[in-house]
């Protein structure tokens, strides 16, 4: 392992996945660096869930080497208690829990001392704008709300990295965009590591400092370094650049700049 | 790092419930119980006592009932083995249907027989206890578990097995020791099954342990029954069933009460709350 590898926090070493007779996952190999915010983007069906899964140690690689903090989140799966949290798609509450309690339930299931709670709940709850609903029932909640809550209930077990999976495309535009900016700022006010997993080009040069691009079956097609100012002609180029690496017909030409037709849109990505 | 919070923020609004008062009335118990006794002091007046008794007469052997030390105490016995056998058959029950739940194998090998054993008559399974078990108690026992555990058995292994795959994927991401992965979210997910697992196993259980005590006990309200019928004690016989037939209703609606109470985080149908309705102007 090299020496920029070992300062990666998640390693992804030749990574392969095979479920049955389909590939899902074929020969990734990417790092994220501490603190680092990052987008993994691909086309629906690309592996990036399994991606996902595999940095999460819900399912071991069937080649290569994955590694979090330097360990197997597979093999090591109890170790990683408060040190990852998940943001769904939806905000998946239990639905027989207030706001409050859905909270809770994530630093009991991480194994959060008990007196600590309250005091991190409250304050995760208010910092996401939902002080005074702490006791409303998720079916109370609007989407926005429910999902500011499954934001709270991740980062109130404070861990090292945080994941993201597709967690604002149920949302609509202008609630998406809200939360959006309130991850980032969440993530990067409080030093964790981001990864955030999406279909939509938009959002992930909204988030991340860095963009994969993934192609089926998942491997990098492109690695894009974000800068901070981007001009409309720069953020036009790159939207171009990975929508290419994105899709499968773009061939080789992906990695080395703009292709395909300017402004075609088929899969709604840019959104 | 979190900021300390020193005074806890306001709680939402509370959505008015009604009453148990308001909630009886609505359900329309009054108007069955009004509607009940009219038809019953009407046809009284011109059938013989032998056929149907006036209400006055079965309500005097209720009381007497309720105030004498043996018959209560055949009331008492009769409720005691439908409360054991209920009991019995809920812990068993709940236990292998989340066995079953969590581990597919057992379902395999657990299924078959469970149903087989709530496809057999009511009644074989009386007739086997009395011809099998000499201890009366043993007896009654065993048909009012062996009649209610594939209810229970089987409404929590369903309850089980619909547990969104998505709430599980959530807890575990959180890495969540057993107990706290069954308190939190197995726990609460098949208790509306569980409920009404009780519910119909209620009903089922009072009907059976009458069966039982006609052939099986010398003391319980089967017992009572028996006798009344020897004696052409129509009086007796209604008296008897009425009180049942009440207790069950109570228990039937401690049961609702307590339901209610557990499952309060359910929207209650067709009457969305405001909370709701107001919730997504929120988010702009």
């Amino acid at each position: 392992m090299t020496a920029s590898a070992q300062q990666n926090v998640i390693e992804f070493s030749h990574v392969s996945k095979v479920f049955s007779r389909h590939q899902a996952v074929h020969d990734l190999h990417f790092g994220v660096r501490p603190q680092e915010l990052v987008s993994i983007v691909g086309v629906t069906g690309c592996g990036k869930s399994t991606t996902f899964n595999l940095i999460l140690g819900l399912i071991p690689p069937s080649e290569g080497q994955v590694r979090v903090n330097g360990r197997d989140p597979h093999a090591d799966f109890e170790w990683f208690r408060r040190r990852i949290a998940v943001v769904f798609q939806d905000s998946r509450l239990l639905p027989w829990r207030t706001a409050i309690q859905n909270v809770h339930a994530g630093m009991k299931f991480a194994g959060v001392p008990k007196d600590e709670w309250d005091a991190r709940a409250w304050s995760w709850l208010s910092r996401l704008g939902l002080a005074g609903r702490e006791s409303a029932y998720p079916h109370e909640l609007s989407g926005g709300q429910r999902q500011r809550v499954a934001i709270a209930r991740a980062f109130a077990v404070d861990p090292d990295i945080i994941l993201c999976d597709e967690s604002f495309s149920a949302l609509d535009e202008v609630t998406a965009r809200a939360l959006r900016q309130e991850f980032v700022e969440l993530v990067r006010g409080n030093g964790k590591t981001g990864v955030v997993i999406t279909h939509s080009i938009a959002e992930a040069l909204a988030i991340g400092s860095r963009v994969l691009v993934l192609r089926p079956p998942a491997h990098i097609a492109d690695d894009i370094a974000v800068p901070a100012d981007l001009g409309d002609r720069e953020l036009a180029a790159l939207r171009q650049r990975i929508l290419a690496g994105m899709t499968p017909d773009a061939g080789a030409g992906a990695a080395g700049g703009p292709a395909g037709q300017p402004g075609a849109d088929p899969a709604g990505m840019m959104r | 790092m979190q900021s300390t919070i020193t005074k806890a923020p306001a709680a939402a609004p509370a959505v008015a419930k009604p009453s148990i008062w308001r909630r009886a009335r609505d359900s329309g118990v009054p108007v069955f119980v009004v509607v009940l006794l009219a038809g019953w002091a009407v046809a009284s007046r011109f059938t013989p006592s032998y056929v149907l008794p006036g209400i006055p007469a079965v309500a005097r052997q209720a009381v007497q009932i309720l105030t004498t030390g043996d018959l209560l105490r055949s009331l008492l016995t009769t409720l005691a083995r439908v409360a054991a056998g209920l009991v019995s058959a809920f812990i068993a029950g709940s236990a292998i249907g989340m066995f079953m739940g969590a581990k597919a194998g057992a379902a395999r090998y657990l299924l078959p027989p469970i149903r087989f054993i709530q496809g057999i008559p009511s009644l074989s399974w009386v007739i086997m206890a009395v011809i099998w078990f000499q201890f009366v108690e043993l007896r009654v026992w065993f048909v009012m578990v062996v009649i209610t555990l594939p209810g229970f058995a089987l409404q929590a292994y369903d309850s089980y097995r619909a547990i969104p795959a998505d709430l599980r994927d959530m807890a575990r991401s959180f890495r969540p020791g057993r107990w706290s992965l069954f308190r939190e979210v197995t726990l609460p997910a098949i208790t509306p099954g569980i409920f009404t697992a009780w519910k119909v196993n209620l009903g089922l259980a009072i009907r059976m342990v009458l069966i039982a005590e006609l052939v099986g006990a010398s003391v319980g309200v089967g017992a009572q029954l028996m006798s009344a019928e020897q004696l052409l004690d129509m009086t007796a016989v209604v008296a008897w069933t009425l009180l049942l037939a009440v207790i069950m209703l109570l228990a039937q609606g401690a049961i609702e009460l307590i339901e209610s109470r557990a499952l309060r985080y359910r929207p209650r149908t067709g009457h969305p709350p405001a909370a709701a309705a107001t919730a997504s102007a929120a988010d702009a």
